[in-house]
């Protein structure tokens, strides 16, 4: 994706109207077999960035290529005839809402091959295999089950399961896992693991939980407003964060331990501004501990520190010797 | 009761009918609550760790039955008060509680400000005047200008309007808060200044505050003792240094710990194999046996009790708790 951006008109009564930046100006790249972690917190942009890189939604602006060419404008009969909508998937955050509860998990799965025109035979093998793939076993009992009969964590192993059936080549993953009890959740990461190497597939892991991105991911991609304020590495960004929004989010993620109750964490102040407004300069400017005038009014660029490791920070350089 | 404790919980037993029968959804759960602690309950959806709330109020939905256990509230049983007489008596005054969601389900077209005082015109018996100014120093106590007493809900964020609920909560000023998920719909940043909010009136306002979460990491933010809940039954229960200084005692404590995704070290997350357990037809001996990884014969034809170790810690669980 290049230069992305996503503008919404807002209407304020009868004659005016307002942009709403959702996506401003995010390039990011996704390789065959790397799951890159998009991370932030509501309202940055993430699922926004994750539905136009699939064409659910396209771009104000900027452009969408998928293995090199250009998918930013085709029509959607055009997406179809040469198979993109097979090649690019989507998996959802809520497996309650997004699997009908009149169908049997056998049908659910047969519903994406019937519309390609796949054969009943084919058909057959595609969805046992689908189902061993996310480890329900034994599938031919799973084909007969209603999704009520199943567990948060079973459904969205049955979402995943839909979403390969046609052999994508990417993946999004918008918060797949957090409405799952945390005793199931890292089999759903491991799946996505696993799935990455199998099939030689690239993934979007879109999630609000910095703490889970560390074990899918390949590299790690901060948002804020609408913007990419940092991308590296996963192993770097969490060890050696360069954006100030990086660090407090990561200092922000409760963790077990035996003394929470005896300190407190830093946290950072205020909410985040509204994207109908949001503040000139760098957007963190209004929250940011280390901001200086120059933020105010300067949009900072996102500029490579490291080896693949880039941060959008005026301060960027101090903070680097800093650590 | 021992001293110092102001709530205390004894083999309590609630049960839903349903269609298939009854679901035990708290089956014999017991524990207190001093003055000035936090009680982490912590549980996994199905644990039982709502519905213990919601009977601690009185507010259970029709189709739920308080089947027997005690529930006593400064030396008052106050599963045999009828509901009216418990929310005149206690309702607020001594206990209060912030429900899932409860953010969302702020009248829309009445002043935040408006909101919190009504309790203290309506059942208080205060004039207008005082129960605004009480309720502005609630709105400064909870992190927020005085001045926020004039907005609407529409006008607030989710976090402000997190901290306006916990302030109708706290206007009565009861003794016992309860906060159900508190933060699961707020942004990690915004989670982590609720937290520290909590934290705060915990020192300050000498409130008990019983803390039901799924999720043990944020558990161990704030709690002086952890009760883990599974199948409707509280299965371990201690002090947070010790369910999290060491292992956990109870397998089910130990798996769910080893769940968690983690920002430092080496541990891989790791998950607990199958689903929670129908409390229709719970399963034999120790609920948490078909998931086990340390099952043995006697789990299976016969329930643990809860062992009281040494330290006062309870465990239940045959190879845990002895």
């Amino acid at each position: 994706m290049e230069g992305v951006k996503k503008f919404y008109e807002v209407r304020k009564g009868l004659l005016s109207s307002q942009e709403l930046r959702a996506l401003d100006d995010v390039s990011l790249t996704i390789q065959r077999r790397e799951t890159v972690s998009v991370v932030g917190e509501s309202g940055c942009g993430k699922s926004t960035l994750g539905r136009i890189s699939v064409r659910l939604l396209e771009p104000t602006d900027g452009r969408v290529f998928f293995k090199g060419e250009d998918i930013t404008r085709i029509p959607e009969s055009a997406l179809r005839r040469l198979s993109f909508r097979k090649k690019l998937q989507i998996i959802f955050q809520d497996p309650y809402s997004s699997i009908n509860p009149f169908m049997k998990i056998g049908e659910v799965l047969a519903e994406p091959l019937e519309i390609h025109g796949f054969p009943a035979r084919e058909m057959k093998r595609r969805i046992l295999s689908a189902l061993e793939d996310v480890k329900l076993f034994p599938p031919e009992e799973f084909v007969e089950r209603y999704p009520h009969e199943l567990s948060g964590g079973q459904r969205q192993r049955v979402n995943i399961a839909r979403a390969l059936i046609l052999d994508p080549e990417y993946l999004v993953a918008d918060e797949p896992v957090s409405m799952i009890d945390a005793s199931s959740r890292a089999e759903i990461l491991l799946l996505l693991k696993q799935i990455r190497d199998a099939r030689d597939m690239g993934i979007l892991y879109i999630t609000h939980d910095i703490a889970t991105a560390r074990y899918v991911s390949d590299r790690i991609a901060v948002m804020y407003l609408g913007e990419l304020v940092e991308i590296g590495p996963t192993t770097d960004v969490l060890r050696r964060p360069i954006h100030p929004y990086t660090s407090l989010l990561l200092g922000s993620v409760p963790e077990p331990t035996p003394y929470g109750r005896k300190k407190k964490r830093v946290v950072i102040k205020g909410e985040p501004p509204s994207v109908l407004n949001p503040p000139t300069g760098c957007k963190f400017h209004t929250r940011c501990p280390l901001a200086i005038e120059k933020c105010k009014y300067a949009r900072p660029q996102l500029t490579e520190y490291f080896p693949n490791h880039s941060a959008a920070c005026h301060r960027a350089e101090e903070i680097i010797l800093g650590n | 009761m021992t001293s110092g404790e102001i709530l205390h919980v004894e083999d309590l037993h609630v049960y839903y009918s349903t269609p298939k029968g009854y679901l035990k959804a708290v089956d014999g759960v017991s524990f207190n609550l001093h003055k000035g602690e936090s009680l982490a309950v912590v549980g996994e959806s199905g644990s039982g760790k709502t519905t213990l709330g919601l009977t601690l109020v009185r507010a259970l939905p029709k189709n739920a039955k308080i089947v027997s256990g005690k529930v006593i509230l400064n030396g008052e049983d106050i599963i045999t008060l009828s509901t009216e007489e418990f929310r005149k008596k206690h309702s607020w005054r001594t206990i209060s509680i912030v429900f899932q969601g409860a953010m969302n389900s702020l009248n829309p077209v009445i002043k935040v400000g408006d909101q919190i005082a009504e309790p203290l015109t309506y059942r208080g018996g205060l004039s207008k005047e005082e129960a605004r100014k009480i309720a502005e120093e609630f709105i400064e106590m909870v992190g927020m200008p005085r001045d926020f007493y004039n907005r609407y809900p529409h006008e607030l964020s989710g976090g402000m309007k997190q901290r306006i609920v916990i302030a109708m909560a706290l206007v009565m000023k009861p003794q016992i808060l309860i906060l159900d998920e508190p933060t699961s719909a707020l942004d990690v940043t915004i989670q982590a200044q609720i937290i520290n909010l909590v934290k705060d009136l915990l020192d300050n306002l000498g409130l008990s505050v019983i803390f039901i979460t799924h999720d043990l990491a944020l558990a161990s933010e704030i709690a002086d003792r952890v009760a883990v809940m599974y199948g409707g039954q509280v299965v371990e229960l201690g002090p947070l240094e010790e369910l999290l200084g060491e292992t956990p005692k109870h397998p089910y404590s130990e798996k769910l710990l080893a769940s968690l995704p983690r920002l430092r070290g080496d541990n891989v997350p790791e998950f607990i194999p199958g689903r929670p357990p129908d409390l229709i037809n719970p399963p034999t001996g120790c609920r948490f046996h078909p998931r086990c990884p340390y099952v043995f014969e006697r789990c299976i034809v016969e329930e643990p009790p809860l062992f009281r170790q040494s330290s006062g810690h309870l465990v239940k669980c045959w190879l845990r708790g002895g």
